[in-house]
């Protein structure tokens, strides 16, 4: 953290203007008005909270400084030096015990500069105007600074921590308490480390100064770079590094520049406090740290469509034989032509699969044409292919775009309006490569058309029929002898898995609108008592935001 | 030669087919001629052990034997049969009365068991 602060430091470093009033031109910027805010209230709160260090170090910097030019200018006639003795004397008026210290030691003493007429001819400058004279003559005269390293000269930090004392010495000034605090200040950092009773060069040690100038940055570099990341988490969100890098980068860095160390000087703490109050009124523009605005909620992508249950119905695809004979055929058709599901059972015993099934119907023909694999389009299992009773599984038949050996029957008389749709339609029939292909009116025999091109059978695995007897040749036998004696109902998550993938293939052949038995279209007793259910079915389907019409059980 | 071998060909699967639909129908006629007249070994011998306790089930075969009228009549029937595509030596077995048009959706699922011929189960076919 703290390498980050003075990285920041030195990427924010530009030249310095600084002013008594904090004003900026945030119109050219085009950042977000918190983080304007945010920046005037860092800059009010931050140099308040640590305004006594702050002012420690530039005064440790302004005796080390002063020390050095005392020491480079000792025998030197200071009359030849007007900008040294300007600001000595300028610092003097602002801090008496400057004054006082200057007299006791320095060498212009000689010349009796303090009485004298050339001492009122010089023109005083304000804390920040010496301040920056000084920092001036710093480059100006280096001589005079010889043998005082860069890192303890007073530099832009120092410049606007002047600004800000110059700004509550001029208000101060007029008010005769205020002055008598100021004056109580200059008391208190002589006795940190000078004592105008005593020589210079022994009361004011340069590398103690150079020390505590050390330990005091060290510190309000850990202090503030706290207190500038905590601040730039809250406002994360609206203001970013580079935002404030835009705004104002000179407060920015007179922020890291300002602390207060109650350890180091307790005693001056409750005084600058008063002071600090003083600059708040005055000069700091009255900033309010502004509400941390709410963090927007993440935006809801939405996708178009979220998928439900049954979208996600798992359909198991099947690979099954099919019958070599070249007789058995079959057709293709557009799946739009499909209009109805047809509701069978498969009426057999628990050992027969969707393999068996299939086995059974390759060996079954009409009208002297085999078929060419299993007739139902899709099958639920409680048993096969990973279905159980608590999860059914779905598994595929015949493909949709095949047309179904399943319904046994015609449909009703087609309407007008469904004949000439249908005839929009091709189907084509044939087996591996060999298709012929002709128009759905060469199916459509006194205005119906066979159940299998326009449905898809749904056979639900097992027995739903009870066990009858049954008279042949003169003898009475069971058939039926798995579906037992008392009637079987499907499990509700058998209706379920089938309202699902009716509302599923509906959603994929919108065309789909009823649900029948297979009772519908043929003599049979199929699909057993599941016949009781298609009204829950259909319910059911609805529920998942299909439109099923009411079932339909009689042609 | 050719037409020969065809000719005879197809004669064998004629012979063979004709054979197993004896076959096929001397076990059904010893099944519905065992129930007509109550007799429990005789049905035990042409059907599995699972499909005779489903038939069992609940007594169901003494209800059955209730049903019968033992008026001396010999069984007559029709039957169709098909192979069982997915196992071998298993055929599907369909019967009717003689009077009646069409069969039924039930077909009974009869396997080979070294030149015997046994009623495994039953298989609706719709």
């Amino acid at each position: 953290m703290y390498i980050r602060v003075i990285s920041l430091i030195l990427a924010l470093s530009v030249s310095v203007t600084p002013s008594n009033s904090y004003a900026q031109n945030n119109e050219s910027i085009k950042v977000d008005e918190t983080c304007v805010k945010l920046v005037d209230w860092l800059y009010k709160d931050l140099t308040l909270q640590n305004l006594d260090k702050s002012f420690e170090r530039m005064k440790s910097k302004l005796f080390t400084g002063m020390l050095k030019t005392l020491e480079n200018v000792q025998g030197v006639n200071l009359k030849n030096h007007p900008e040294l003795l300007k600001l000595w004397k300028s610092l003097s008026e602002i801090d008496p015990e400057f004054e006082g210290y200057l007299k006791e030691n320095s060498p212009y003493n000689r010349y009796r500069f303090w009485r004298g007429k050339s001492y009122r001819k010089i023109k005083t400058y304000s804390f920040f105007e010496a301040i920056e004279a000084w920092k001036k003559l710093q480059d100006k005269k280096p001589e005079y600074f010889k043998g005082l390293d860069e890192e303890y000269k007073l530099d832009k930090w120092d410049l606007i921590t002047a600004d800000v004392v110059d700004n509550v010495s001029d208000i101060q000034y007029k008010d005769s308490d205020v002055k008598e605090r100021l004056v109580r200040l200059s008391h208190k950092i002589k006795d940190i480390g000078l004592n105008p009773q005593k020589k210079l060069t022994k009361d004011l040690n340069i590398s103690e100064l150079k020390n505590q100038i050390d330990n005091i940055q060290k510190d309000i570099y850990e202090k503030a770079s706290d207190q500038y990341v905590d601040h730039l988490k809250d406002y994360a969100h609206v203001c970013s590094v580079e935002d404030f890098s835009k705004i104002d980068p000179i407060h920015l860095e007179q922020y890291l520049c300002v602390a207060r160390n109650n350890d180091v000087q307790p005693q001056i703490v409750p005084l600058l406090n008063e002071l600090a109050d003083v600059i708040t009124i005055k000069s700091l523009n009255m900033a309010e740290k502004p509400e941390i605005p709410e963090i927007p909620p993440a935006p809801i992508i939405e996708p178009d469509y979220i998928p439900d249950e049954v979208d996600q119905l798992e359909i198991i695809e099947k690979k099954y034989r099919v019958n070599s004979n070249k007789k058995a055929t079959f057709c293709k058709r557009d799946p739009n032509v499909i209009d109805t599901l047809i509701i069978h059972h498969t009426g057999s015993s628990e050992y027969f699969g969707p393999e068996a099934i299939n086995s059974a119907h390759i060996g079954r023909s009409t009208k002297g044409d085999p078929w060419y694999m299993i007739g139902y389009n899709y099958l639920i299992s409680e048993k096969f292919d990973g279905g159980t009773e608590e999860n059914p599984a779905i598994i595929q038949g015949r493909p949709p775009e095949v047309r179904g050996a399943h319904a046994g029957g015609m449909t009703r008389k087609l309407s007008k309006e469904r004949k000439k749709e249908l005839m929009k339609y091709d189907i084509k029939c044939g087996r591996d490569d060999k298709f012929e292909s002709k128009n759905m009116s060469s199916e459509i025999e006194y205005n119906r058309i066979s159940g299998n091109i326009t449905s898809l059978g749904i056979a639900i695995l097992g027995n739903y029929e009870t066990k009858y007897t049954a008279h042949v040749g003169g003898v009475t036998l069971y058939k039926n002898i798995s579906g037992g004696r008392k009637v079987r109902y499907p499990s509700q998550i058998v209706l379920e898995k089938t309202a699902q993938l009716a509302c599923k293939l509906q959603r994929q052949y919108p065309n789909i609108k009823r649900l029948v038995p297979h009772s519908y279209f043929k003599n049979t007793n199929c699909p057993g008592s599941i016949i009781a259910k298609l009204q829950e079915i259909t319910t059911l389907a609805n529920s998942y935001g299909c439109s099923f019409n009411e079932p339909e059980y009689v042609k | 030669m050719i037409r020969f071998f065809i000719i005879l060909t197809l004669l064998s699967y004629q012979s063979a087919f004709a054979k197993t639909q004896e076959q096929m129908k001397s076990v059904m006629y010893t099944y519905l001629s065992s129930i007509k007249m109550g007799d429990k070994a005789g049905i035990k011998k042409v059907v599995s052990k699972k499909y005779f306790q489903q038939l069992n089930k609940e007594n169901g075969l003494d209800e059955l034997f209730k049903m019968q009228k033992r008026d001396g009549k010999k069984v007559k029937f029709d039957l169709k049969f098909q192979k069982y595509h997915d196992k071998k030596n298993h055929y599907l077995v369909n019967i009717k009365d003689k009077s009646q048009k069409n069969y039924d959706h039930n077909w009974f699922v009869i396997q080979k068991v070294k030149n015997k011929y046994i009623i495994k189960e039953e298989f609706y076919m719709d």
